[in-house]
C-alpha cells in the first residue's frame, strides 16, 4: 500500500505539492488526473524516491521510499520524458534493468518484445516516439515489480497499443497483485482502465473515489411535467445539479437509481429518462458540489510537474 | 556488484576509446624515443610517460563527466534516482568503475612503455617504472574527484567545468600565487626552498600543470610521497563528492546551482584567480595594470553570470558581489608581506644549527652532475662553515633590505651563489639562495669534511653509466669509446684531481689553456643512481694523461677525411677564387706550444679566405697558412698529449678553371658515403644529401652539401724535429703579424708571454692532494 501523509514538495518559490494525503491500496489500478502543473509527476517522483519530500512522507508497504533501495526494488517508474542509454538497444537496456531490479524476467522481456513486435537489437534512437514508449513499457513490465508508475504513458500510444498495454496491466494486477499508478491529464484515458481515481488540483488531491461507485451512484435524469415545477419538486433526492429549459429539466442525482426512479415516477412525469454520465461529467459535478471551480486555469503546481 | 559491473559496462564506450588512444600513443612515442639513433641521456619521467600523464587529466575528467552525465539532464537524473540502488552505492559503483578503467588504461600504457624500453635496451630509471602507475592513477583520481564534486553540486556542462576547475585548481592556484608572491618579494628563496605546505607539487595533478611552466619543480614532483599524498587527498575528495551526491536534489539537473546566492558564489570564485594576480608579483600594481585587472575580473564574473543566468537584469543585480574577490585580493596583496618578513627574519643562532647542506646549483635539473648529487647529500656540521653560512645569510638579508636585491657582488671575483639548507636542532629547515663572498673560502671550509673531499673527486659508478658520448652501453660502438672512460677513471683516481670547476680553488693566475689544463676533448657520461639521473661532462685535459692519450687514439681512429691534396689545391687558389661563393676556412689548434715564460700552451690560429674579403688581414697570413698546410700534410698522427701537435679542421669550396669543383670526388663521397656515420646521418644522406661529421667533441654535426669539402674530423699530428722548429717560427711570425695588424683573434699571448723557440721539458703529473 502506498501512503502519503502531508506530502509537501517545493521548487524554490513554487509549491508543487501541499499537504497531500492519500492511500493507494494494493492490487488496483489507480488513476491520477489533473491539469498541467497540478503535481501529478511530482507525486510520482516522490513515490519513486526521486525527490525528497520537503515535509510529510510517502511510504510503500510501510517503508519510506527516498534513498531506500529495499522499497524501491518493488517500484518501477515510466516517466513522461523517457531515458535510454546513449546508442543502446533494448537488449542493452534489459541488461541495465536486470542489474538493478532483482525480479527482472528475461523471459517476459522477450515475450513482450514479441507481443509489441519490437526488435530488441535495433538501436533505440531509431525508434519513433510511440515505439520508445512501448520499449519503456516492456522494460518496466519485465522488471516484475509490485508497483508500476506510469506518467502519462498512454498519451503517446496509438489505440491498439494502448489497449495492449492496458490488457497487460490488467493481467499483472490480477495475476501478480501488482499495483499500477497511472497519471493523465485526460480523464477519458483513465475511465475504462482504473479502479480508483483521484483528482489533483493545485498540489493536493481534491477528490478520490472508486470508479465503479462513481459511475453507479451519480446519474443524469431528463424529466418533464405537465405542470409548472422547480427544484423544490425533488426534495428528498441528493440533487447535485438542476437545469431547466422550458418544461424539460436535467437533473444530476447521487444515490440509488432504482429508488430515485420510483420517487420520480410517483410524480407522474410526461418524460422521464435516466441517461448515463461520462466519468468526466461525474468528476465535474462532484467537484462543483465540493465547491471547486475550473473556470480559472491552475496557477499553482509549479513548473516541474 | 551488479551496479558496479553495469557502470563498468556503461563507461566502456568512452573509456575504451581513451584506452586505445593512450595505449597506442604510449607505444608509438616509446618506440620513437627508443629507436632514435642518437640518445645521450636518460629520459625524464615526463619524457617517458607523457601520453599517460595527458591521459590522467583527460581520462579523469572525461570519465567523471561520462560516469555522472545523468546528473545534467532531468530525465536522466530522475531515471537513475528511481533505480533501486542507494545514492551512495550508485556513486561508488560509478566511481569504482571509472577508477577501474583509469587504472587499467594507466597500467596497460605503463607496461607497454616499459616493455618497449626493455626490449630495445634503452636505459631508463627503473624506479620511474614503479612510480608511473601510482603517480598517474593518483593524478587521474584527483581530477576525477574534483570533477565529481563539481558535477555533484551543479547541473549543466558549463557549471560542471567551472566547478571542476575551481575545486581542482583554485586552492592550488591560491597557494601558487602566495608562493610566487613570497619568492618575488624575497630573492633569497627559490621554488625548491618553499616549506612543504607552499610547495605546489604535492598534489600531483596540479603539480604536473605547474611543471609545464616551472620545469625545475619536476625534481620534487615525481615522488612516491606525492603520489601517496595525492591518493589520500583524492580519497578524501571522493568522500566529500559522495556526501554531496547523496544530498544532491535530483531537480538540480539542468540548473547551474541550487540557488542564486550559490551561483553568485561560483562566479566570485571564478573571478578570484584574476583578482589575486598582483599578489603573485607577476604583474606590478601600476594604475593601468590595476584598471586592466579589475576590468578583467569584473568581466569574467559578468560573463559567467550572463552565460548561466541568461538574464542581464539579474546579472546587474549581483554585480556588486564582484567586489568581494577584489577586496579579498587587496587583503592578500598586503598580507603577503607577513610571510616575507617572517622569512627575512628567520636567521638562527649558530648554536641552534644542527647542520648545513648544499643542494647544488643544478638541483633544479633532474639531470645534474654526479659529484653535485653526492655533495647535496652531505650534512656539514663544522662550526666555521656554519658560521660562514650564517654570516653570509645575515649579510645577504641586510643587502636585500638596503638595495632590494642581492645581486650586488657580481663585480667581485670568485663570489658564488649557492642554495643552502640550514637545518636546526629542532628539525626546522631554512632553505636559501646565498651569495658567498669567496668560493675559495667556502670550498676550503667544506673541504674539512672528508665525505665532501671524497664526493668532489668521485666519478659515477661505472656500472651505472648508460651512455658515453651518446653511445648506448648496449651498442657495439660503445666499445670504441670505453677505453677513454677507463683511462679517465684511472687518471682521476691516481691524480686526485677535482673534475668539477666549481669545487676547485681559483686564482687570478689560473690559465685553462696552459700546461696540464690544455683540453683535448670532453667526456660525457649519463646514467642514473637510484632515482637520480646524472649527466656529466668532463674536460679531457693534458693532466689526465692516459685519458688524453686514449682520446687522441680514438679521435685518430675516427679520422677519415683530412683531404690534404684538395686543401692544397683550394689553398693555392685562395688569392684568386673564380666564384664569389668560393671560400676556405682553416682552424689550426696547436697543443704544447712552447712559450717564452717556460710553459707549454694551447694556441689557436684561424685562416679564412673568400673573394668578398677585400681586407689585407687574411691575405697577409696566406704564406704562413700555405706553408703550415704543407708541413701538416707531411706530419704524422700522434697520440702523445705531451707532444707539440696540431689538430687542424678545415672546410673549403673552389671552382676550378674547367668549371668543376675542386675535390669533386670527395664531394661525391661525402654526399653518398656512410663511413663511420651514425644511422641518423645515413637517413640524412639518403634523404637530403647532407653530410654528417664528427666534431672534436665526438658529437655528430650536419653540413649542407653545396660543393664544400669539409674536414672536421682530422688526426692529431706531430712533426719531425726540423718541421717542429719551422712551425714554431711560423707561429711566432704569424703572431707578430697579428700584432702588427692589430688582429686579436687569440688572446692567449700577452705582452710578457710570447711563443718561445726552444723545446721545453715534458710536463709532470699533478700531485695527489
Amino acid at each position: 500500500m502506498i501512503k502519503a501523509r502531508k506530502l509537501t514538495k517545493r521548487f524554490g518559490e513554487v509549491e508543487a505539492l501541499a499537504n497531500l494525503n492519500c492511500n493507494i491500496p494494493q492490487g488496483c489500478i489507480y488513476g491520477l488526473v489533473g491539469a498541467n502543473g497540478s503535481g501529478k509527476s511530482t507525486f510520482l517522483r516522490l513515490c519513486n524516491g526521486i525527490y525528497k519530500p520537503d515535509e510529510g512522507n510517502v511510504s510503500i508497504n510501510g517503508g519510506e521510499v527516498f534513498d531506500n533501495p529495499s522499497v524501491k526494488a518493488h517500484c518501477v517508474f515510466v516517466p513522461d520524458d523517457l531515458y535510454f542509454l546513449p546508442q543502446s538497444n533494448l537488449l542493452r537496456m534489459a541488461l541495465l534493468y536486470e542489474s538493478m531490479y532483482p525480479c527482472f524476467s528475461k523471459e517476459r522481456f522477450h515475450e513482450l518484445c514479441g507481443t509489441f513486435k519490437l526488435s530488441a537489437s535495433r538501436p533505440l534512437n531509431t525508434f519513433s516516439k510511440g515505439m520508445r514508449r512501448q520499449a519503456a513499457t516492456i522494460l518496466a513490465l519485465s522488471a516484475m515489480t509490485d508497483y508500476v508508475f506510469f506518467d502519462e504513458t498512454f498519451d503517446g500510444l496509438d489505440p491498439v497499443m494502448r489497449n495492449l498495454v492496458k490488457g497487460m496491466l490488467y493481467d499483472d494486477v490480477l495475476e501478480r497483485g501488482c499495483t499500477a499508478v497511472v497519471t493523465s491529464h485526460s480523464l477519458r484515458e483513465l475511465e475504462d482502465t482504473c479502479d480508483q481515481l483521484a483528482l489533483l488540483y493545485q498540489g493536493g488531491i481534491v477528490f478520490e473515489s472508486d470508479v465503479q461507485n462513481l459511475k453507479t451512484t451519480l446519474f443524469k435524469v431528463q424529466v418533464a411535467f405537465s405542470q409548472e415545477y422547480d427544484r423544490s419538486l425533488f426534495e428528498g433526492l441528493d440533487l447535485l445539479a438542476f437545469t431547466k429549459q422550458g418544461s424539460v429539466a436535467n437533473l444530476i442525482i447521487r444515490g440509488d437509481s432504482a429508488a430515485c426512479k420510483t420517487a420520480i415516477t410517483e410524480k407522474n412525469p410526461l418524460i422521464f429518462e435516466i441517461l448515463p454520465l461520462t466519468l468526466e461529467e461525474v468528476f465535474l459535478y462532484e467537484m462543483e458540489a465540493l465547491g471547486y471551480s475550473f473556470e480559472e486555469p491552475a496557477v499553482k503546481g509549479g513548473n516541474r510537474a | 556488484m551488479k551496479p558496479y559491473l553495469e557502470s563498468v559496462r556503461r563507461l566502456s564506450r568512452v573509456a575504451l576509446i581513451l584506452f586505445v588512444l593512450t595505449f597506442v600513443a604510449s607505444l608509438i612515442m616509446a618506440m620513437q624515443y627508443c629507436m632514435r639513433s642518437y640518445v645521450s641521456s636518460i629520459p625524464s619521467f615526463s619524457q617517458m610517460f607523457l601520453p599517460v600523464i595527458i591521459y590522467m587529466f583527460a581520462g579523469g575528467f572525461i570519465l567523471a563527466l561520462d560516469g555522472f552525465f545523468f546528473l545534467n539532464k532531468r530525465a536522466d537524473s530522475d531515471y537513475y534516482h528511481s533505480l533501486p540502488v542507494s545514492r551512495k552505492r550508485l556513486f561508488w559503483s560509478v566511481t569504482l568503475a571509472a577508477l577501474t578503467w583509469l587504472a587499467a588504461t594507466v597500467l596497460a600504457s605503463v607496461i607497454v612503455i616499459l616493455g618497449v624500453y626493455t626490449i630495445t635496451h634503452t636505459a631508463f630509471v627503473p624506479n620511474y617504472g614503479l612510480l608511473a602507475a601510482p603517480f598517474c592513477i593518483a593524478g587521474g583520481m584527483l581530477v576525477f574527484a574534483a570533477a565529481s564534486i563539481g558535477i555533484s553540486i551543479t547541473g549543466t556542462w558549463i557549471s560542471n567545468i567551472a566547478l571542476t576547475l575551481i575545486v581542482l585548481g583554485l586552492p592550488r592556484f591560491i597557494q601558487f600565487v602566495v608562493s610566487r608572491g613570497i619568492l618575488a618579494r624575497f630573492g633569497m628563496m627559490g621554488w625548491l626552498d618553499l616549506p612543504w605546505y607552499l610547495t605546489p607539487v604535492t598534489n600531483v595533478a596540479t603539480g604536473q600543470i605547474v611543471t609545464f611552466t616551472h620545469n625545475l619543480l619536476q625534481t620534487q614532483l615525481y615522488s612516491m610521497v606525492n603520489a601517496g599524498y595525492s591518493i589520500l587527498l583524492a580519497a578524501l575528495e571522493l568522500l566529500v563528492a559522495c556526501m554531496l551526491f547523496v544530498r544532491r536534489p535530483s531537480e538540480l539537473a539542468e540548473h547551474n546551482a541550487r540557488s542564486a546566492n550559490i551561483q553568485t558564489l561560483y562566479a566570485c570564485l571564478l573571478a578570484f584567480p584574476i583578482a589575486i594576480l598582483f599578489t603573485s608579483g607577476a604583474i606590478s600594481p601600476t594604475l593601468i595594470n590595476v584598471l586592466i585587472v579589475t576590468a578583467v575580473t569584473i568581466a569574467l564574473y559578468a560573463i559567467y553570470q550572463i552565460v548561466v543566468l541568461r538574464n542581464s537584469k539579474r546579472v546587474l543585480h549581483t554585480l556588486p558581489w564582484a567586489l568581494v574577490p577584489a577586496a579579498l585580493a587587496v587583503a592578500m596583496f598586503f598580507g603577503i608581506q607577513i610571510p616575507v618578513n617572517a622569512a627575512k627574519n628567520d636567521i638562527p643562532l649558530i648554536q641552534d644549527v644542527a647542520y648545513v647542506q648544499f643542494p647544488g646549483s643544478n638541483r633544479t635539473s633532474g639531470n645534474r652532475s654526479y659529484d653535485e648529487y653526492l655533495v647535496s647529500q652531505i650534512k656539514f656540521t663544522d662550526q666555521d662553515l656554519k658560521d660562514y653560512v650564517l654570516t653570509s645569510l645575515r649579510d645577504n638579508v641586510a643587502t636585500i633590505d638596503r638595495y632590494g636585491n642581492v645581486n650586488y657582488r657580481t663585480e667581485e671575483n670568485y663570489t658564488t651563489l649557492e642554495p643552502v639548507s640550514i637545518v636546526l636542532n629542532n628539525g626546522h629547515k631554512i632553505k636559501r639562495f646565498l651569495w658567498f663572498s669567496s668560493s675559495n673560502t667556502l670550498n676550503t671550509l667544506r673541504n674539512e669534511n672528508e665525505e665532501y673531499a671524497k664526493a668532489i673527486r668521485a666519478l659515477p659508478p661505472e656500472d651505472s653509466i648508460r651512455y658515453q658520448q651518446g653511445f648506448d652501453v648496449y651498442d657495439a660502438k660503445y666499445q670504441t669509446v670505453e677505453p677513454i672512460v677507463q683511462a679517465y677513471y684511472s687518471d682521476i683516481e691516481t691524480t686526485g684531481l677535482i673534475p668539477n670547476w666549481s669545487y676547485n680553488q681559483h686564482s687570478e693566475t689560473e690559465d685553462y689553456s696552459a700546461e696540464g689544463k690544455q683540453s683535448f676533448g670532453s667526456l660525457t657520461l649519463a646514467g642514473y643512481v637510484g632515482n637520480q639521473r646524472y649527466y656529466d661532462n668532463y674536460d679531457i685535459r693534458r693532466e689526465t694523461q692516459n685519458a688524453s692519450k686514449a682520446w687522441m687514439t680514438w679521435q685518430n681512429s675516427q679520422s677519415t677525411d683530412e683531404y690534404f691534396d684538395v686543401l692544397k689545391q683550394i689553398s693555392a687558389q685562395a688569392s684568386s677564387f673564380l666564384s664569389k661563393s668560393d671560400s676556405l676556412n682553416c682552424t689550426f689548434s696547436f697543443y704544447n706550444v712552447p712559450m717564452s715564460s717556460g710553459v707549454r700552451q694551447y694556441n689557436e690560429f684561424y685562416y679564412g679566405r673568400n673573394p668578398m674579403d677585400t681586407t689585407i688581414l687574411n691575405s697577409s697570413f696566406e704564406p704562413y697558412a700555405n706553408e703550415l698546410i704543407d708541413i701538416i700534410s707531411r706530419s704524422e698522427p700522434t697520440t702523445d698529449p705531451n707532444s707539440f701537435c696540431v689538430f687542424m679542421t678545415w672546410s673549403g669550396r673552389a671552382i676550378d678553371k674547367d668549371g668543376s669543383y675542386i675535390g669533386e670526388d670527395v664531394i661525391k663521397k661525402q654526399a653518398t658515403s656512410g663511413n663511420s656515420l651514425s644511422t641518423a646521418s645515413n637517413m640524412l644522406l639518403s634523404s637530403w644529401g647532407d653530410v654528417v661529421y664528427y666534431t672534436s667533441g665526438g658529437n655528430p654535426g650536419y653540413y649542407s652539401n653545396d660543393g664544400t669539402v669539409v674536414s672536421f674530423n682530422p688526426c692529431y699530428r706531430a712533426f719531425s724535429a726540423e718541421d717542429e722548429a719551422r712551425v714554431i717560427e711560423i707561429l711566432k711570425d704569424w703572431k707578430a703579424l697579428q700584432k702588427e695588424l692589430q688582429f686579436n683573434y687569440s688572446d692567449v699571448e700577452s705582452e710578457d708571454t710570447i711563443i718561445g723557440s726552444s723545446a721545453l721539458p715534458a710536463p709532470t703529473p699533478t700531485p695527489v692532494p
